[in-house]
């Protein structure tokens, strides 16, 4: 930087008291005065010196000197005055605090300021938000919990803590007697298993006997040494290794288990809150987990559902993410769905209502297929029923022929008999059913025939295909029909003759075309209509006429709009270890047509 | 036992102390169930201990050690907590508001504590460097005696040159600089612009001076860089004490918060972990 300096001349006889509290006013100025303020800042200067009375010998009356230090100047030249006060009066400063002293001060107001706004925190009424560790987990984020919480009327907090019951006074009281408490360092420092704790009580009044595990525990343990709470949203953290590893690793331990769960009824193994869902449940181990591990990496066995390949039977998953976004759902409703749409609580309010089909589903996902027969509705829940359901075309069948005299031979108005299914998209039935069998010797039976290929299993209808050309083919029900089918088919005559053998190959590219896999032999259904649509978009303006009226693909409107009016039928066909697939459940509310 | 001897047993025993703090959490993290609770005490109890500097200056006149090797203690020790810091929090962020803000008052501290050991470890070095040391408390009386030479000087050379150039010029643009501490933040940053700035402006006032002028504005130009090194020890030494106001004022905050944690994870723990 610069050249170094020499250090400032100074008076080395003026001592400095930087401990001192208060220091004279005109320090800051380099004029502080000799005597300085005093402990209670307030300065004591009056003059420069205080003169002395000094009596000379052989002298009756004394004279007044100047007192003032040589490193004030020596004696003034004037001298005291008469009355023996000082001639330099000194103006009286304002002292100030110390640079040390308005630390100390500002470490005072910190601290009290630090306790205040500790103190709103404590006693406002957001003191457990601010005290919390860290949000809950979802499985204590439950309506179950916010429940208790409001029989409590103390908060979230007093469904666990006991200390969320007091108030803030009673806090240290309850630090003071919590077990261990804040000076039982033998306890604390123990590496003996912690048995249960005044707040496990409160969790066993939701999870009595352990019923978060394994129900053959022989320890005590407390629950918080393996589950631990407010680490943040989303699913409870596993518990670490070394906590599972703190019986498990004993094979004492595991003994032990074993016995107590000879002891203990198969039912009771079957721990798991069922609320209402269906769990899969995989098979117990004839020990149950018992077995010793030392490591998770080492020696712990390939968990139950891998090794023997087990699998959930239950397909049917649920997506949230479309029922709560999507715009077709929200035109349904009028508005978007919420949570509260479906999940209802029971009348105890710890729990939830079961998802019901008729409550939650019905209302969107009619199984309803035709407008015109309003009552007509697939059954729902029973694949059995289902089944029988789809039989109960015989009779409908049966039905159509008595009153239009269609099925006797030769009155089936053109239509063929044999023609291949696949090809033509016809209507097929599965081969030695009494449906297959009363069709096929009907003229509208003669328009089907019965494919190996499309046997499903289920002793009834297997497929409804396309069909190339149709036309509407309404439902009436019958009078005096107790037959429990829903209605018939009726004048089978508007069916018009399948395509040829040679215009098989033709239909099949077409069909590709019109986003139908497999060259058309695919079943219909509305993914297939709509991915015509967006490919029929694609194409050029003739070609597209040409393509809808060969096809007769419809203009779906949207469900909430009303039914289709198009001769289009609709109609779930695939049936899936009795489910419907969601994408049947749509077609339901479409009116049937065979569409050719 | 020389500096260079001491850092190197106190960075000896850090390391150790806290290669032994990791391994004892690692080891015993599994079995012991309360070991938050016990890595939490040592924690405070370092705390405590480093407080207790502040005490120990106050009692100078106590058998305890030299306030040197306190200090050495307290480097070390704050160095230390951060270890056993780390292990209590189980290398985690806290979540939560008070947690947080306990966690952010630590860490203030700490960083504080971190500021206050590197300028008392670089300031003293500089102002040796520069020169001119002096006692903080005795600044204000150096500056006066320096404002009145200057101020003398300036009075002197109108009655010897008949003229009030460098009175002016005084008064114009160095009474300002004599009367108080200036340029604080440009001497922390070792930036000697204004002092440059204002030398400038001398050199630019010569051409209308006289010899004689000019030599009275010589000495008036020493006195100007000796008052530009008084202000550069004010302003260092103010900052070897400013910062203690952020350190030590955290300290007790962090003090008063950690009694209510011990307090909040006692009570509402009930013993669990």
């Amino acid at each position: 930087m610069s050249e170094r300096l020499p250090p400032p001349d100074f008076n080395t006889l003026q001592y400095e008291r930087p401990n001192m509290k208060w220091v004279c006013g005109k320090a800051s100025c380099g004029q502080a005065c000799r005597l300085g303020p005093d402990s209670k800042g307030r300065c004591r200067v009056t003059s420069e010196c205080k003169p002395a009375y000094e009596i000379k010998p052989g002298e009756k009356t004394g004279r007044y000197r100047c007192t003032r230090p040589t490193e004030h100047g020596g004696p003034c030249p004037g001298g005291p005055l008469p009355d023996g006060t000082c001639c330099r009066r000194l103006t009286r400063c304002a002292p100030v605090l110390s640079l040390r002293a308005k630390r100390i001060n500002f470490t005072i107001c910190t601290v009290i300021v630090t306790t205040g706004l500790l103190l709103v925190a404590l006693c406002g009424p957001a003191r457990w938000n601010f005290i919390s560790p860290g949000p809950l987990s979802q499985q204590h984020s439950t309506f179950t919990f916010a429940h208790r919480a409001k029989q409590d009327e103390k908060g979230n907090c007093a469904v666990c803590h006991t200390a969320a019951r007091t108030g803030v006074a009673s806090w240290f009281l309850n630090a003071d007697k919590a077990k261990p408490g804040p000076h039982d360092f033998r306890e604390l420092a123990s590496t003996d298993p912690v048995g249960l704790t005044a707040i496990d009580q409160n969790c066993l009044q939701c999870h009595a006997g352990h019923s978060f595990h394994e129900p053959n525990v022989v320890d005590e343990r407390s629950c918080g040494t393996c589950h631990v709470e407010h680490q943040g949203p989303g699913r409870m953290h596993s518990p670490p290794d070394s906590a599972c590893l703190a019986c498990h690793a004993d094979s004492g331990v595991m003994q032990a288990s074993i016995m107590s769960a000879a002891s203990l009824p198969a039912a009771a193994f079957d721990y798991r809150p069922v609320q209402g869902r269906e769990i899969f449940h995989e098979p117990r181990p004839r020990d149950g987990y018992t077995r010793v591990v030392h490591s998770f990496s080492r020696d712990h066995p390939e968990f139950e559902f891998i090794a023997d390949r087990l699998k959930d039977p239950d397909t049917l998953k649920f997506n949230h993410q479309l029922h709560l976004g999507s715009t077709n759902v929200t035109a349904i409703k009028a508005r978007k769905l919420t949570c509260s749409d479906c999940h209802q609580p029971d009348s105890s309010g710890y729990h939830f209502q079961r998802i019901s089909f008729d409550l939650h589903c019905q209302q969107c996902h009619s199984l309803q297929f035709d407008v015109r027969n309003p009552g007509l509705r697939i059954p729902h829940g029973d694949a059995e029923h289902v089944r029988a359901f789809l039989q109960s075309a015989t009779a409908v069948r049966r039905l159509c022929r008595r009153q239009t005299g269609v099925g006797r031979p030769g009155a089936g108005a053109g239509l063929r008999r044999g023609t291949t299914g696949a090809a033509a998209g016809g209507v097929r039935f599965g081969r030695g059913t009494g449906a297959s069998r009363l069709f096929q010797r009907s003229p509208l039976g003669s328009r089907f025939r019965a494919g190996r290929r499309h046997r499903d299993g289920f002793g009834g209808i297997s497929r409804l295909r396309l069909l190339p050309r149709s036309e509407t083919v309404p439902y009436r029900r019958a009078a005096g029909d107790r037959s429990g089918s829903a209605g018939s088919l009726a004048d089978p005559r508007q069916f018009q003759p399948c395509q040829s053998p040679r215009q098989r190959p033709q239909r099949r590219r077409q069909g590709a075309l019109l986003g139908m896999p497999f060259g058309g032999k695919q079943q219909a259904d509305i993914g297939h209509f709509a991915a015509a649509e967006r490919n029929l978009r694609r194409v050029s303006q003739p070609q597209r006429r040409r393509l809808r009226k060969l096809l007769h693909v419809p203009q779906l409107p949207h469900p909430a709009e009303g039914f289709c009016d198009g001769p289009v039928m609709l109609i779930p066909t695939t049936i899936h270890g009795g489910l419907l697939p969601s994408r049947c459940r749509r077609f339901c509310r479409a009116r049937i047509v065979y569409h050719g | 036992m020389r500096f260079s001897q001491q850092r190197g047993f106190g960075l000896t025993v850090l390391i150790i102390l806290s290669v032994e703090i990791v391994l004892l959490h690692w080891f015993y993290a599994g079995s012991m169930t309360h070991l938050a609770y016990l890595t939490g005490w040592g924690l405070l109890s370092v705390i405590l201990l480093l407080a207790l500097y502040n005490g120990r200056k106050k009692v100078p006149f106590f058998p305890l050690l030299s306030s040197e090797e306190w200090l050495q203690f307290h480097i070390y020790a704050g160095l230390l907590t951060g270890v056993i810091f780390a292990v209590h929090i189980s290398y985690r962020i806290p979540t939560g508001w008070f947690q947080g803000i306990l966690a952010a008052l630590y860490l203030l501290v700490m960083a504080s504590g971190f500021f206050g050991l590197f300028i008392s470890r670089s300031i003293p070095k500089r102002l040796t460097t520069r020169g001119g040391e002096v006692l903080f408390e005795r600044i204000p009386a150096v500056r006066r005696q320096l404002q009145e030479q200057a101020e003398k000087l300036a009075l002197e050379s109108v009655g010897q040159s008949r003229s009030a150039t460098i009175a002016e010029f005084y008064l114009r643009e160095l009474k300002p600089f004599f009367e108080g501490a200036q340029n604080c933040t440009s001497h922390w940053s070792e930036n000697a612009s204004p002092v440059n700035h204002i030398l400038t402006k001398i050199s630019d006032v010569h051409r209308y001076l006289d010899e004689q002028e000019r030599a009275t504005l010589e000495k008036i130009a020493a006195l100007v860089r000796q008052k530009d090194g008084l202000d550069y020890h004010y302003a260092q030494q103010m900052l070897l004490k400013l910062w203690l106001f952020v350190h030590i004022p955290l300290t007790y905050s962090l003090l008063v918060f950690t009694v209510v944690h011990v307090t909040l994870v006692f009570a509402f723990s009930g013993g669990a972990k």
